[in-house]
């Protein structure tokens, strides 16, 4: 019998806390989310950042939002859940900030339910649109009077996100098969403000105020494979379609309702034993955002984005008599907004560990894993350069 | 530590920083907002204004004015009443004691902002000999009460038994101290007359000095005791002033003076009004008129010169309150103050006093912004009607309480009306912009 060291009332009503914050927002992503759709977001956890994994394909199990594969082998009810914490330089060529933040990216259950498979119910996040402009300017009014410095501030703060529900099932002792669906939520709050200087005008003006807030809908559905040969292969692959992504605006106002094709997204992943502990992990995702282009127009184009990522993990060592396995990686996307005809491409280099709390080498019951990655992103006049944290933790069998 | 695993993951978050990614070039920004100053003349928003007098009485405002000739004409003298027992009986009381009265005197405080004298100036008091009431007081009148008006023996606070006169120096202090000649004690200590009032008049002529209050101090000493002590004071219970001539009929629009006068404009605004070319790029012209596009409007009033003797001698205060019932004028009831500032203090105009001297005409501007915001909705924000007549007074306010009361000095603000050179007109700061949607 597996010995269950969680104290599961406290455990479980922290955690439940942990996921009422699930809401807190995105921030400190990227600049790029001022293009397009904003920045893609990668349903992954801290073992496929720290690993360079960009999908499927990963030896173990795991709660991944996008990919209900990864619980295929799970014997024991599972949470899992994911915070992210970025920093950011940004370099433009109006200057340069510095910026920090957190956010959930990925929280799910899997359930094994009697010998039909593993159901998961996954959220996570799609596409971040968080992001601000700020600018000063003095203002002639005309009818003769003095000019007025007013501060113009645009805020976008919001984004997509995905609740999907899975079923994950072994066909064969080789083979497996998923399937999620499920659908888009979030929504984006898009407010333009215009600030006059009361000293300028004498007297305090109201600022002016203009904007909006849209929800988002769209349905979506993933299939997914997963192949092993013996312990020493996995291959896995998913593909994601999506129907189109629905923002209606909360009042109701019909002509500023927007609809976005969503691309055919594939994901796929191998894994190799390299020998005693060691493996090797590539993976690549391709998707077609181009169109999307005709519902964007103007300078706002969009391409296929295409991500590859390579890393090798190292199981053997052991902290304090558990397992510790270490990971490093590449990672390398190309985003698919542009800026100025230029596609932002994304390069890291990652790293990370896993701490196994309790359970056995096969079954987990508490885990936690950490990916760290640096690099840099760059189109047109912006780059950024970013630290960027992921922890996972995962617990099982309450 | 795996029992602290979850609070761990909570802490983090809640402790990190959140920044919003902030972008520099401005060709991101999803709209490109126009703003621009509309001025619509008196003809385009004003449907009918009047100014209606008598609000208020002068022992409301709580400080009188004394005055000779100022400005060459306005002469003003301030009554007080004080506390019964100070009256001679209870200091005769004190006197049928071991005590021994040697002494006393009348301390007088004034508001140095608000007198014209930067030097030295002469003030009496005298112990009034007519019985008056403070409500209705005026130079010609001691009472003037529905039982009957009762005139002064002579106008201006009839006779008075005086008890001394001083110079008061502002550079020295606000405050001034007549004591009593043994003759002027004697008449304080006098028990036999009903009325202990005072009148506190301006000798020097030419200037108007602002009084904030007055009491009586007796000194007395004890049988036996070296040491002379003051008897506890006797304060105004009463405080109010009386001022001749009373100003001409006004020529433009005028607001304050007591009793105070009000404006009073009616307003209908036009549904729209001309844009510029970078306005009208961006939405239909003419430029509708919303509550979303008006960031400011502002009642823009040129001032006028006011009559000699009735020229501010400190700043003055202009507010815009809503009439509910303008047809049943001048008892129309007040709504509340129609713009405050995020400490809830009610903005106006304040004018300086040099607005209305011979040459010192210039624009202000009363900002009227909610109420326009309500015209062009129909509505308040609670949803009642919006009265469409504003009147323009004249408030004294405590900056610490913030309440607020009507009139606020003999002083008053003229502009010019309608139809006049500096008509006023109303100014309006529109940010037009198109709908801010998605990419």
């Amino acid at each position: 019998m597996i010995p269950l060291r969680w104290p599961r009332l406290t455990g479980a009503l922290l955690l439940a806390l942990a996921l009422a914050l699930g809401p807190i927002p995105a921030a400190a992503q990227s600049v790029l989310a001022t293009w397009g759709l904003g920045v893609t977001l990668d349903p992954l956890d801290g073992r496929g950042r720290g690993l360079g994994s960009v999908g499927p394909g990963l030896f173990g199990t795991g709660v991944v939002p996008g990919d209900p594969g990864a619980s295929l082998d799970l014997i024991v009810p599972t949470v899992a859940v994911s915070m992210q914490s970025s920093w950011l330089q940004v370099d433009q060529d109006a200057g340069s900030a510095t910026l920090s933040g957190s956010r959930f990216p990925a929280m799910g259950i899997a359930y094994p339910v009697r010998d039909w498979g593993v159901l998961t119910v996954t959220y996570g996040g799609v596409l971040d649109q968080r992001w601000m402009l700020v600018r000063q300017n003095l203002l002639d009014l005309g009818a003769g009077g003095a000019g007025i410095s007013v501060t113009d501030q645009f805020v976008s703060d919001g984004g997509v996100a995905a609740a999907r529900v899975g079923l994950a099932r072994r066909v064969t002792p080789n083979l497996g098969v998923a399937l999620a669906v499920g659908r888009f939520t979030g929504s984006v709050i898009r407010t333009f403000t215009r600030s006059f200087n009361p000293l300028d005008a004498g007297v305090v003006v109201a600022p002016f105020k203009s904007g909006g807030r849209w929800g988002y809908s769209g349905v979506t559905a993933t299939a997914g494979l997963v192949f092993d040969v013996s312990d020493i292969v996995r291959a896995g692959g998913t593909l994601t379609w999506s129907g189109s992504l629905t923002a209606e605006l909360t009042d109701g106002s019909e002509d500023r309702a927007r609809k976005y094709d969503m691309p055919l997204e594939f994901r796929g992943g191998i894994s190799g034993a390299l020998g005693a502990g060691l493996s090797a992990v590539l993976s690549a995702s391709y998707a077609d955002w181009s169109g999307a282009w005709s519902s964007l127009g103007g300078e706002a184009t969009a391409g296929p984005a295409l991500s590859l990522g390579a890393g090798l993990e190292w199981t053997s060592p052991s902290f304090l008599g558990r397992p510790l396995p270490l990971r490093f990686g590449w990672r390398r996307a190309k985003l698919p907004f542009r800026l100025d005809t230029e596609d932002p491409v994304e390069s890291t280099l990652v790293g990370g560990f896993g701490l196994q709390l309790a359970g056995t080498a096969n079954i987990p019951l508490a885990q936690i894993d950490l990916g760290v990655e640096h690099g840099t992103r760059s189109a047109g006049s912006v780059s950024e350069d970013f630290w960027r944290s992921t922890v996972s933790l995962r617990l099982a069998g309450f | 530590m795996l029992r602290l695993l979850p609070l761990f993951m909570v802490a983090t978050l809640v402790v990190c920083q959140n920044d919003t990614p902030t972008a520099l070039d401005e060709g991101s920004l999803p709209v490109e907002p126009v703003t621009l100053e509309v001025r619509l003349p008196w003809s385009q928003f004003v449907t009918s204004a009047q100014v209606v007098g008598g609000f208020g009485r002068a022992d409301e405002l709580r400080v009188g004015t004394i005055a000779n000739a100022f400005g060459g004409t306005l002469n003003a003298r301030t009554l007080m009443h004080l506390e019964s027992e100070t009256s001679g009986s209870r200091v005769a009381g004190v006197r049928d004691s071991q005590t021994t009265i040697v002494g006393g005197a009348f301390l007088l405080r004034f508001n140095p902002d608000g007198s014209s004298n930067q030097g030295p100036v002469s003030v009496s008091v005298g112990r009034t000999s007519t019985h008056w009431d403070a409500r209705s007081a005026t130079w010609q009148l001691a009472v003037d009460s529905l039982d009957g008006k009762e005139e002064w023996p002579e106008q201006g606070g009839g006779s008075v038994r005086p008890l001394g006169e001083a110079v008061w120096d502002p550079l020295q202090g606000d405050s001034l101290e007549i004591f009593f000649s043994p003759s002027a004690l004697l008449t304080v200590l006098d028990t036999t007359a009903l009325e202990f009032g005072v009148r506190v008049d301006m000798e020097t002529p030419g200037e108007l000095v602002q009084v904030v209050s007055g009491e009586i101090q007796i000194f007395a000493k004890v049988e036996g005791v070296d040491t002379v002590v003051t008897m506890p004071p006797a304060h105004a219970t009463d405080l109010t002033f009386i001022y001749d001539p009373a100003p001409g009929p006004p020529e433009g629009f005028r607001v304050g003076g007591v009793p105070a006068w009000r404006t009073v404009i009616s307003m209908a605004l036009p549904a729209t009004v001309a844009g510029t070319p970078e306005a009208c790029a961006l939405v239909t012209c003419p430029l509708a008129l919303t509550a979303e596009r008006i960031s400011l409007a502002n009642l823009v009033l040129s001032t006028r010169a006011n009559e000699p003797g009735f020229q501010p001698t400190d700043s003055l205060l202009v507010h815009a309150r809503s009439l509910f019932a303008p047809e049943v004028l001048p008892k129309s009831p007040l709504g509340p103050p129609i713009f405050r500032d995020d400490l809830g203090i009610t903005l106006g105009a304040t004018l300086a006093s040099a607005a209305f001297a011979p040459g010192g005409e210039r624009s202000i501007e009363v900002p009227i912004t909610p109420l326009v915001w309500d015209l062009v909705q129909g509505t308040t924000g609670s949803g009642a009607s919006t009265s469409p007549t504003i009147a323009l007074l004249s408030l004294n306010c405590n900056p610490v309480s913030g309440s607020c009361v009507e009139p606020a000095s003999v002083a008053f603000s003229s502009f010019a009306g309608a139809g006049q050179p500096g008509e006023p007109f109303l100014r309006l700061i529109l940010t037009i912009s198109g709908q801010v949607g998605l990419p």
